[in-house]
């Protein structure tokens, strides 16, 4: 019986020390010990000027990564998105991850276009994927706003990128 | 005759699963790659290497390093530190940002060194498929002295018509985590170039697969064509041997679907595919065609797409349109989206002369003429002459005269009765004829007969094998009992004869006919011993869609490998929209396109999905 309660106890320090990013085998382990910070992967909120996004860690649990400054030209709305200061509104934009590993990894990301010109590059920053979340601010009325991907591999087996087709346009109508 | 009728119908049903057939070493330790620079301008995204002046210091790291939003990922050496940028700042900028920094002497991005990517498996010159620089591939000095006739149109062809995976293999050469199983007529497992590359089956399935031939555990390969297929898509790379696979690592399950003659049933291959799903496999090769539509076939296809699984098909060596219901040739004509249907490329990067086509059924070209790969052992094939050896026997041996040869149509011709096209063959006979061949040293064999026959329902042709006796004596095994017509056309039997190998075999026609009625005859205008005697070095060139479409099954386990959450969707998307545009193909494929390693790898997919909401 001391044996016994002895070896639960090993699991039971186990279970704190691999914690969310402990690097153990055994997924039972993390799962029950895992707290996670933020609610949905990708998620963001302004630290003062700076922005905060909601990511998964190796182990799956979600935290707030450190602040980073917003892109040069913009600035962390009241939502919480990076986005540039000036007329219109702003438009969140979201989309399914692509699984092309260059996508997902430094050096690939997507750029968002709106009326055929490009607005904003996204690129990969950390984690499983890269971000598939953005803020545009357009002015009243309708615009063709259209999604592509990119990686760092070309086709003639270098590292000068290559960038999908637009996504099919839609089409965003703004009061 | 119900069992006459179920026997014919067997033939039938097996002529249309016939496998797409092509026209008819040193040992080494592995040897360390060469390296060498990529490309000026080849970097990894994202880092830099940074130089300070002076040792660093928790103080200098802070100030320059974390001070510009980027990370330390090590020291190196002294002085130079490994630093991930800000993502939001490119290489460039972050070099000429540190190079502006009075506490760092230099910076400069982190480069990319890769192979050279040739492996440096002795024949590699010769696999045009994976560098196409105008050698010419049949009758080279260094051709296997075995290798059979190869495809003369093209050869040489032109430099840079190829695969395009040289260039890939920078990237990716393992491909071990995506399984690929080739169905197939086996795989020799032993062989020195794909022993390792072989599936890992545990205790239940040590040979690394399954028979469903023989339904038993050992699907050792005893034609040869699956073990070529085998070796196109995963033969071990820069091991010093032999040649190399699209994969240079690889993980292949062998599943016997086919014998040992290239013949296999729709039960064999449906099991086959449902073995393959059930047990892992991610990419199916099934380089074999027939003209029938299966629903039991297309049903198990449609399971594989269901469990994710790309299945990568030949279009079929017809040199015909599969488009339109009386060409169509099965798999390549089923429609899930997980198929893969290849068409054969030459030297010249010309459509194939044998290679089927279709523009709405056949996808993708690929190199399919004067492959080099492994095969299962030394092959021999013999031409009997059909003039002499042959003893015969008949129970009238009146006007119709039994079995005899006469010369005609080019040569020697065996025929019952002799005056085969005229006349009848005699009511109530029983006439043989057979001959012993020695099999000794061989592991396999099959029979190829070419035959004109106009026989009566009632009556039989039969063609069976004994051990030195004769075989329709009572100890012999049947390989063939039909009746019909052909007449006028000769059609070729193709028969395994694997369980008369290795000692004495006699071979031998029959042609039986009951009271009534009677046809034209047998006319056998060829009768060929191909015979396998097992080996783990040898290697063949043989041409057909049958290696295009492996080509394609690796280039598959590539991308599965590189991209592991690759659906069979986006490894069919990225085949099709990586492929390279080739006018031979326009108007012959769906894609118009030859597939493109290289070019697959780095396609990237259009986002899906895009929604917006207004704040």
């Amino acid at each position: 019986m001391p044996r016994f309660t002895g070896i639960l106890a090993v699991v039971v320090v186990l279970a704190v020390v691999s914690g969310c990013g402990g690097g153990g085998d055994s997924s039972v382990l993390r799962a029950t010990s895992c707290v996670s910070d933020c609610a949905a992967d990708g998620e963001s909120r302004c630290s003062g000027v700076q922005v905060q996004t909601c990511r998964a860690d190796a182990s799956g649990c979600l935290a707030w990564s450190a602040p980073q400054a917003c892109p040069v030209g913009q600035e962390c709305d009241a939502d919480g998105a990076c986005v540039a200061p000036g007329p219109g509104r702003p438009v969140s934009l979201t989309w399914v991850p692509n699984r092309e590993r260059g996508v997902n990894q430094a050096g690939g990301g997507y750029r968002v276009a709106v009326d055929g010109q490009q607005a904003l590059d996204v690129p990969y920053e950390s984690g499983p994927h890269a971000p598939t979340t953005a803020t545009v601010r357009l002015l009243p009325g309708t615009h063709s706003v259209t999604v592509s991907a990119y990686a760092a591999l070309d086709a003639g087996g270098g590292t000068g990128g290559t960038t999908s087709s637009p996504s099919l346009p839609i089409s965003v109508t703004v009061p | 005759m119900a069992t006459r009728s179920a026997k014919l119908s067997s033939a039938v049903a097996a002529t249309t699963l016939a496998a797409a057939l092509g026209l008819p070493c040193r040992a080494g330790a592995a040897s360390p790659l060469p390296w060498a620079p990529a490309p000026q301008g080849q970097y990894v995204p994202g880092e830099v290497l940074v130089k300070l002046r002076s040792a660093p210091t928790p103080r200098t790291v802070q100030e320059v390093v974390a001070s510009r939003r980027s990370t330390l990922a090590a020291a190196l050496g002294s002085r130079w530190l490994h630093v991930k940028v800000g993502a939001r700042q490119t290489v460039e900028q972050a070099v000429a940002a540190y190079r502006s920094d009075p506490e760092v002497e230099y910076a400069q991005p982190n480069y990319v060194y890769r192979s050279d990517a040739v492996p440096d498996d002795p024949r590699y010159g010769l696999l045009w498929a994976f560098r196409n620089r105008g050698q010419r591939v049949s009758g080279a000095p260094t051709q296997p002295p075995d290798s059979p006739l190869s495809y003369p149109r093209d050869d040489p062809g032109s430099a840079g018509d190829d695969l395009d995976v040289e260039p890939a293999w920078s990237w990716i050469t393992d491909c071990s985590s995506a399984v690929v199983a080739v169905l197939d007529t086996g795989v020799n497992y032993a062989h020195e170039d794909l022993a390792s590359n072989m599936w890992d089956g545990g205790p239940a399935y040590p040979a690394h697969g399954y028979d469903f031939v023989d339904g038993d555990a050992d699907p050792m390969d005893l034609n040869g064509h699956g073990t070529h297929v085998a070796g196109i898509i995963g033969a071990v790379g820069n091991n010093g041997r032999g040649t190399t696979g699209v994969c240079w690592k690889a993980r292949i399950m062998a599943v016997r679907v086919l014998d040992a003659s290239g013949w296999g049933t729709t039960a064999s291959i449906v099991r086959g595919i449902d073995f393959a799903v059930e047990h892992g496999a991610k990419v199916i090769n099934m380089s074999l065609s027939g003209g029938a539509y299966d629903p039991a076939y297309s049903e198990s296809i449609g399971a594989a797409q269901d469990a994710d699984v790309v299945v990568v098909v030949a279009a079929g060596n017809g040199s015909s349109n599969n488009d339109g219901g009386a060409s169509a040739s099965y798999p390549c004509n089923f429609t899930q989206p997980n198929i893969v249907c290849v068409a054969a490329l030459d030297q010249g990067y010309r459509l194939a002369s044998f290679s089927n086509y279709g523009a709405t059924s056949v996808d993708v070209g690929a190199p399919g003429t004067n492959i080099l790969s492994t095969w299962a052992g030394s092959a021999a094939a013999v031409g009997e002459p059909l003039d002499s050896g042959w003893q015969g026997s008949s129970t009238t041996a009146g006007a119709g005269g039994g079995w005899s040869t006469f010369t005609g149509w080019g040569g020697p011709i065996l025929s019952d009765p002799p005056s085969y096209p005229s006349g009848q063959y005699d009511d109530g006979t029983d006439d043989r004829v057979y001959k012993t061949f020695d099999l000794s040293g061989a592991s396999a064999a099959s029979l190829e007969v070419v035959a004109a026959l106009d026989v009566e329902h009632g009556d039989a042709f039969r063609a069976a094998w004994a051990s030195g006796a004769d075989p329709f004596g009572g100890s012999g095994t049947v390989l063939l009992d039909v009746y019909g017509s052909t007449y006028p056309s000769f059609y070729l039997f193709d028969l395994d004869v694997s369980a008369c190998a290795g000692g004495a075999c006699t071979i031998g026609f029959q042609l039986a006919s009951d009271a009534t009625l009677g046809g034209r005859g047998v006319a056998i205008a060829g009768v060929t011993l191909r015979t396998l005697a097992l080996n783990g070095a040898s290697y063949h060139t043989i041409s057909g869609t049958s290696m295009a479409a492996p080509e394609v099954a690796g280039v598959a386990a590539l991308l599965r490998a590189y991209n592991p959450e690759f659906t069979f969707a986006d490894v069919v998307g990225a085949i099709a929209g990586g492929g390279r545009a080739v006018a031979g193909l326009a108007g012959k494929t769906t894609t118009g396109k030859a597939v493109d390693a290289m070019g697959s790898l780095a396609h990237v997919s259009p986002p899906t999905g895009v929604t917006a909401r207004v704040r």
